[in-house]
C-alpha cells in the first residue's frame, strides 16, 4: 500500500500545503517588519519591546508613552486592519470569480462597492442635515461606516431579487450589477455636485480608500465577522469546485447552482461591505490576487480561497506600508497605490501567462 | 445491484414552447441505449431530465420504486452520471482534479485514499494515466472526452448519460469511445444512455434505440425494428437505403 504522501494527489496536496505555510510566514514577517517602519523614529528593538511587554507581559523595560502609543495605538491596529481587509478582498475576489465563472470578476463586480460608496456619500454629505454638528463630529465616522455597510448589502439583495425573477443566470447577475453600479455612480456624482467643499474632500478621500483611520475597535469588530464568514465560504469550496466543470455537470453532481450563487454572493457581499465600510474602496487586490494564486496553487477552492486571502493580505500590507512612507510625512490613499501598480501588473500577467489559467 | 429507471408520461417545455409530451421509457442495467432523432426533437433535453439536471414539467421518473424527486441530491449524484456535449472548465484544472470532481458526492472536505484509488483505477482503465498531471485545456478533443467520461465514472454511477459523446471525434476515437461504453454496460452492468446523431454508430452499438420525433418517442426497441426506412422517412424526412455488410447493416441517406 502506498502511503498518502507518495501518491500523485498526495504530492500535489503536500506542495500546496508547503506553499501555504510559506505564504503565511511571509505575511507574518511582513507584518512584523511593517510595524517597525514609519515617520516616527522608533528603533526596531523598541517596537518589539513594546509589543512583547504589552501583549505577552515579557521584559521589564519601561518605554516612553509616545513610543508605546505609536506602536500600540497607531501602527499595530493599522497593520492588522490591512491584513483583515486584504484577506477579505483576496478571498472574496476568488469566490466571485469562481461562482460567476468569470476571470474579470472581483468583490466589486456586482455593485457592492458602488452601493457602499453611495451609502458613505449619503452620510458624509447629508449627515450634517440629519444630525446636529456636535453629534455628527462625534459619531459621523460611524454613521459613514453604517451607511456604506447597509448600502453594500442592499445592493446584493437587490441583485439577487432581480436574478430570482429572471432565473438567476450569470449574465443576469453581472448585468444587474453593472446597471446598479451606473445608477449609484450617478447618485455619487449628484452628491459631489451638491456637497460643500469640506464634504467633497471627505467623500473624495473616502472613495480613494485608505487605512489611515484604523483603530483597535475596527479590528475587534471585523475579526469575528471575517472568521465566521470565511468558515461559511470554505464550506462551499467543493461545490464551487464542481461548478468549474460547468453548471450542468455541477447540477448532476448534486450542487444547487442557483442556491450556491445566492449564498456565495451574499456571503462575499457581507464581508466586502464590512471591509469597504471601514477602509473605503481599495481596488485591484480582489481582482489580481486570485489570478496569481490560481497560477501558483491551482483551482481547488479549498486552497485557492485561503491562499488568495493570505496573498491579498500581504499585498495590501505592502501597499499600505508604502502609502505611509512614500510622501513622508503625509501619506497617500492606499487605493491609489493598488490601482497604479495593480493595473499594469494585471496586463503583465495577461501577457506573461504561458498557459491559459482561465478559459 | 442494478437499478431500473422508468419514466412515465413526462413533459418538458421551455417557457411555453413544448419540447416533448408524455414520454415513457424504461432503462435497465447492463444495456446501452441510444436516443436518436432530428435536431430540435428534444434529445438533449430528455437526457438532462433523466440525469436530474432539468425537471420535467409533468410526469414521474422512478428509480426502482422511488420517485427521483424524493431522493436527496447527494445520493442521486452517486447513481446518475452525466457527460456533457462540450466540456468547458472556466478555470484550468489538471486532468486528475477534473476527474476527482466526480467524487464530490462522496467527499465532505478531505479526499480519502479510497477516492484517490478510484480515480487512479479509472485513469488506468481508460488508458489516460499519462495525462493525469496535464491541464485539461491542453488536451485534444478525444482526450477531453475521455476525461469527461472518467469524471462521470468517478461518481460510480448505476446509470451514465452522455450527450453526443462521439461528436467532433475522428473515426478512431468514435469507435474507442463507443467500445468503452459497451464495455461499461457489459462488464460493469452500468446502464448507458447516449444521445447520438450517427445512426450507423447507434445501429451498431445499441441494445435499444429511442427514436424521438413529433414531440414523442416515435419508435423504441432493438435497432433493426426502429431504424427502418419508413421510420427514418417519417421522422427525418429523408429517404435512406439500407445495405447489409459483414459488419452489420449500414444506413445511407439518399435524398430529401
Amino acid at each position: 500500500m502506498v502511503s498518502k504522501s507518495d501518491s500523485m494527489y498526495g504530492r500535489l496536496i503536500t506542495k500546496r500545503v508547503v506553499l501555504l505555510v510559506l505564504l503565511l510566514l511571509l505575511l507574518l514577517f511582513g507584518a512584523l517588519y511593517s510595524i517597525t517602519l514609519g515617520v516616527a523614529n522608533i528603533s526596531i528593538s523598541q517596537v518589539y519591546g513594546v509589543i512583547l511587554k504589552t501583549i505577552l507581559g515579557l521584559g521589564t523595560e519601561e518605554y516612553p508613552l509616545i513610543v508605546s502609543g505609536i506602536v500600540l495605538k497607531i501602527r499595530l491596529p493599522r497593520v492588522l486592519l490591512a491584513i483583515i481587509a486584504g484577506i477579505s478582498l483576496g478571498a472574496n475576489g476568488a469566490i466571485m470569480q469562481s461562482i460567476l465563472r468569470n476571470p474579470l470578476a472581483s468583490p466589486y463586480t456586482l455593485g457592492v462597492s458602488s452601493g457602499a460608496a453611495l451609502g458613505a456619500g449619503l452620510t458624509i454629505v447629508l449627515g450634517n442635515h440629519l444630525l446636529n454638528g456636535s453629534l455628527m463630529a462625534q459619531y459621523g465616522s460611524w454613521l459613514t461606516i453604517i451607511g456604506a455597510f447597509v448600502m453594500g448589502l442592499l445592493t446584493i439583495f437587490l441583485i439577487n431579487v432581480v436574478a430570482s425573477i429572471k432565473g438567476g443566470g450569470v449574465g443576469t447577475l453581472i448585468l444587474a450589477g453593472v446597471a446598479l453600479s451606473y445608477l449609484f455612480s450617478a447618485g455619487i456624482s449628484f452628491l459631489k455636485y451638491i456637497a460643500d467643499p469640506e464634504e467633497l474632500t471627505e467623500l473624495t478621500v473616502w472613495l480613494m480608500g485608505g487605512l489611515y483611520r484604523s483603530e483597535w475597535l475596527d479590528v475587534i469588530i471585523l475579526t469575528p465577522i471575517l472568521v465566521l464568514g470565511l468558515i461559511f465560504i470554505l464550506r462551499l469550496a467543493w461545490d464551487i469546485n464542481a461548478l468549474n466543470a460547468g453548471e450542468e455537470v455541477a447540477t448532476n453532481l448534486g450542487v444547487d447552482v442557483y442556491k450556491l450563487r445566492r449564498r456565495g454572493s451574499i456571503l462575499a457581499a457581507i464581508l466586502t461591505s464590512c471591509v469597504v465600510a471601514f477602509t473605503g474602496i481599495i481596488g485591484f487586490i480582489g481582482l489580481i490576487t486570485p489570478h496569481l494564486c490560481r497560477m501558483i496553487f491551482g483551482n481547488d477552492n479549498r486552497y485557492l480561497l485561503v491562499a488568495s486571502g493570505l496573498l491579498g493580505a500581504f499585498i495590501l500590507l505592502t501597499a499600505d506600508t508604502a502609502a505611509r512612507l512614500i510622501i513622508n510625512p503625509t501619506e497617500l490613499p492606499v487605493g491609489i497605490i493598488t490601482s497604479i501598480f495593480g493595473a499594469p501588473f494585471f496586463i503583465y500577467i495577461l501577457l506573461q501567462r504561458r498557459r491559459k489559467h482561465w478559459a | 445491484m442494478g437499478l431500473r429507471m422508468s419514466c412515465q408520461q413526462i413533459d418538458f417545455a421551455y417557457e411555453k414552447r413544448s419540447i416533448f409530451r408524455e414520454i415513457s421509457l424504461e432503462i435497465l442495467p447492463g444495456q446501452l441505449y441510444s436516443i436518436v432523432g432530428p435536431n430540435g426533437a428534444g434529445k438533449s433535453t430528455l437526457l438532462k431530465c433523466l440525469s436530474n439536471i432539468y425537471h420535467p414539467k409533468a410526469g414521474m421518473i422512478y428509480l426502482d420504486d422511488r420517485l427521483l424527486t424524493e431522493i436527496d441530491q447527494r445520493n442521486l449524484a452517486r447513481i446518475l452520471g452525466y457527460v456533457p456535449q462540450k466540456e468547458a472548465a472556466s478555470f484550468t484544472i489538471s486532468v486528475y482534479e477534473m476527474i476527482l470532481l466526480g467524487r464530490r458526492p462522496y467527499i465532505n472536505w478531505r479526499v480519502k485514499r479510497e477516492d484517490e484509488e478510484i480515480v487512479e483505477s479509472i485513469l488506468s482503465r481508460l488508458g489516460i494515466t499519462h495525462l493525469a498531471e496535464r491541464q485539461v485545456d491542453t488536451l485534444s478533443g478525444g482526450e477531453r472526452q475521455k476525461v469527461a467520461i472518467a469524471r462521470a465514472l468517478a461518481q460510480c454511477p448505476e446509470i451514465i448519460f452522455l450527450d453526443e459523446p462521439t461528436a467532433n471525434l475522428d473515426m478512431n476515437h468514435q469507435l474507442e469511445v463507443m467500445e468503452i461504453l459497451v464495455e461499461l454496460a457489459q462488464a460493469d452492468k452500468t446502464a448507458v444512455v447516449v444521445v447520438i446523431h450517427d445512426l450507423n454508430l447507434a445501429n451498431r452499438y445499441s441494445d435499444k434505440i429511442f427514436l424521438l420525433g413529433r414531440e414523442k418517442v416515435y419508435a423504441a426497441g432493438v435497432p433493426e425494428d426502429v431504424l427502418t426506412k419508413e421510420n427514418i422517412r417519417e421522422v427525418y424526412g429523408v429517404d435512406v437505403d439500407m445495405i447489409d455488410t459483414p459488419h452489420g447493416r449500414y444506413i445511407i441517406p439518399m435524398k430529401k
